[in-house]
């Protein structure tokens, strides 16, 4: 006799995900380089950002945050920051 | 989808090829099963125990029924798996640090007050070992929650290097000793009330001291194993074993002794800190206590009678003193 399961797992609610506007206008671009805080993420994201700022054909500046911990997201009011003062951002994760 | 196998044994092959499996055979999760765990106590399958809102995620009772069903909890657990995932989903504890975390803790659950002897938990022998259905259904039924309902994968979202063993299960009962209160009531668990704490940990490392009668030395043989952890927590838990609590109870000293104690003879500077390349923040000479606070220092009496070997639970790395993860206790309902 066949024998029915339930589904122990939970799945992520379906996002609607909608692109930010890209403003590439006359002005430079902002990039943000998040860090999360760790050794050397810094480093690496000004790294990334360097290489990154010679094959732009716009002019482009660096915001740099830090995140409050490394054992958690980014905050509300932190990433509401980095979307009104830049056009994209880089995140460094990991150890 | 519909999930429908043709025999018990099945289902165990079907569970690991659907990823629901920590490793070990499950019990099946069939509707019957999970009707009755609920219904036991009244609780309606659809509600929200809590949510992940990083992964967009619901925890919901029937899932969380499903999970204990499948880590072989009896019916009478159930409340307590409840209070254990309500409390590992509350912000302080930041389940997505800790479960996803290259540091590898696991969620330690410390269960206090009576349900320890109702509900057959063993606080003695082995304490942290095998062969108590309680102890270890309950611990692994939080981490198939935390695998199946958070998310949190091995080689998934879960990018634990090394990890340890409480991954499966990780359960202390706290016993109840003539003369000593409980660290449950030092954090407000009322003396007739069950409830848990769950604590990011890392594994146990040992403190093994069959010289010392006397409490000071003793404090010494702790302090010198303490500080070789990560100083890294906004608690660090003391498991003392009959033969260590009975030097402090001769001694006459109390829970503030030992935890004042402790507290003094584990302050480091930031330079012997540096050394085992921890807390690189620190200065030189900057002074860090294994806490932030005396109050961090926790003290669970349990383990068997024979034998003077104690434990210390450091808490998970990214704890962050607190900001990355703290512990959370959560009152077991009454049904």
């Amino acid at each position: 006799m066949a024998i029915s399961l339930v589904d122990p797992t939970a799945s992520a609610a379906e996002a609607v995900l909608r692109p930010a506007r890209r403003p590439l206008g006359p002005g430079h671009i902002v990039a943000a380089l998040v860090s999360n805080g760790k050794p050397n993420s810094d480093v690496i994201l000004r790294g990334v950002f360097e290489q990154l700022s010679k094959r732009l054909d716009h002019p482009v500046e660096s915001l740099e945050f830090t995140k409050e911990s490394a054992s958690r997201v980014l905050s509300d009011e932190m990433t509401g920051l980095i979307a009104r003062r830049c056009h994209f951002a880089l995140v460094g994760v990991g150890d | 989808m519909a999930h429908q196998v043709e025999s018990e044994i099945d289902a165990i092959g079907y569970a690991y090829d659907r990823g629901w499996s920590d490793g070990l055979p499950v019990v099946p999760p069939t509707r019957d099963r999970i009707d009755r765990m609920l219904a036991a106590h009244g609780v309606e399958p659809g509600r929200e125990i809590g949510r992940v809102p990083e992964r967009k995620r619901t925890v919901t009772a029937e899932l969380a029924a499903a999970n204990a069903v499948m880590a072989g909890c009896t019916d009478a657990l159930f409340p307590l798996v409840l209070a254990a995932v309500e409390a590992v989903l509350d912000p302080a504890f930041n389940i997505v640090g800790p479960s996803a975390s290259t540091g590898g803790a696991a969620p330690l659950v410390i269960v206090h007050g009576p349900v320890v002897a109702t509900l057959g938990f063993n606080a003695e022998t082995a304490v942290l070992g095998a062969g108590n259905r309680s102890n270890l259904t309950l611990g692994r039924a939080l981490n198939l929650v935390i695998r199946n309902g958070v998310g949190s994968v091995p080689g998934d979202l879960d990018r634990a290097t090394v990890a340890h063993a409480g991954r499966i299960a990780y359960c202390l009962p706290e016993a109840r000793c003539a003369g000593w209160p409980t660290q449950g009531e030092e954090l407000g668990v009322p003396g007739d009330r069950s409830a848990v704490t769950v604590f990011a940990a890392e594994a146990p490392h040992s403190v093994a001291d069959h010289v010392n009668d006397e409490p000071d030395g003793l404090i010494d043989s702790f302090a010198r194993v303490a500080r070789t952890t990560n100083y890294a927590g906004a608690a660090i838990v003391f498991v003392i074993c009959p033969e260590h609590r009975s030097v402090f109870t001769r001694a006459g000293w109390t829970r503030d002794t030992i935890r004042d104690a402790l507290f003094e003879r584990t302050a480091a500077t930031g330079r012997e800190i540096h050394a085992t390349g921890r807390h690189d923040d620190l200065e030189p000479d900057e002074r860090i206590t294994l806490t932030p606070d005396r109050g961090g220092i926790w003290i669970v009496f349990a383990g068997g009678s024979a034998g003077g070997h104690s434990a210390i639970i450091p808490s998970w790395l990214g704890a962050g003193r607190g900001v990355g993860s703290r512990p959370v206790t959560c009152l077991v309902s009454q049904s």
